[in-house]
């Protein structure tokens, strides 16, 4: 017989950024190319609560006129990453943005929709520059802890 | 339109050597490549931009 047959819901809103957990980076000006979570310019994203958080989706919002990239996301079991506790999960194509003032930039969004293990992380990387400091990507991720 | 013209930016890798990326008009990406001009392979690198507005690198030629 099954052990839960009840759906659950998170108690509480658990938004978090790279920014909210890399003192106000905007993601974008260092690159990183591997696949396997090694090396420098990874960046936390999101932290699961003490029992477990459902994460919703990621949203990748525009800051200045940032270059092409693609954005990894990677899922780790630990604070310090490598190629057997980090797991690359997905990526998104982010285009060229060309900032405006008269018009919104494109927002892009990875959903996820899937618990993650109790203090499970997420991590991004981007897979070339987008720019010199200050211009790249505010990478938010929506979720909720159990 | 991202930029009128191709671009190039001036990159610091992680074991502290320079290198360029060359963008397209369009902010996609051409190439990166070493300070010598050597492109950089499938090997895993780090790098960051610290200057998106570089003049064109002196061994680059136009094809």
């Amino acid at each position: 017989m099954p052990a839960n047959t009840a759906p659950i819901y998170s108690i509480a809103g658990d938004v978090q950024s790279v920014a909210s957990n890399n003192s106000g980076l905007i993601v974008g000006p260092s690159a990183n190319t591997a696949l396997d979570g090694t090396g420098a310019n990874i960046y936390k994203l999101f932290t699961a609560g003490a029992n477990g958080s459902y994460v919703q989706k990621v949203r990748f919002r525009p800051v200045g006129s940032p270059a092409a990239t693609v954005c990894r996301i990677f899922i780790s079991s630990s604070t310090t990453t490598n190629a057997t506790n980090t797991w690359l999960y997905d990526e998104i194509t982010l285009p060229a943005v060309t900032l405006s003032q008269t018009a919104a930039s494109s927002v892009f969004e990875l959903p996820i929709n899937f618990a993650l293990n109790a203090n499970y992380l997420l991590y991004v990387t981007f897979g070339t520059s987008t720019g010199s400091s200050g211009t790249g990507y505010s990478v938010v991720c929506v979720g909720g802890d159990y | 339109m991202w930029r009128a013209t191709d671009s190039w930016f001036e990159l610091q890798f992680s074991d502290g050597s320079q290198g360029y990326a060359h963008l397209d008009a369009n902010g996609g990406y051409i190439g990166v490549y070493r300070a010598d001009g050597t492109p950089v392979g499938e090997e895993n690198v780090e790098y960051t931009c610290v200057n998106d507005d570089a003049i064109t690198p002196s061994w680059y030629t136009p094809e």
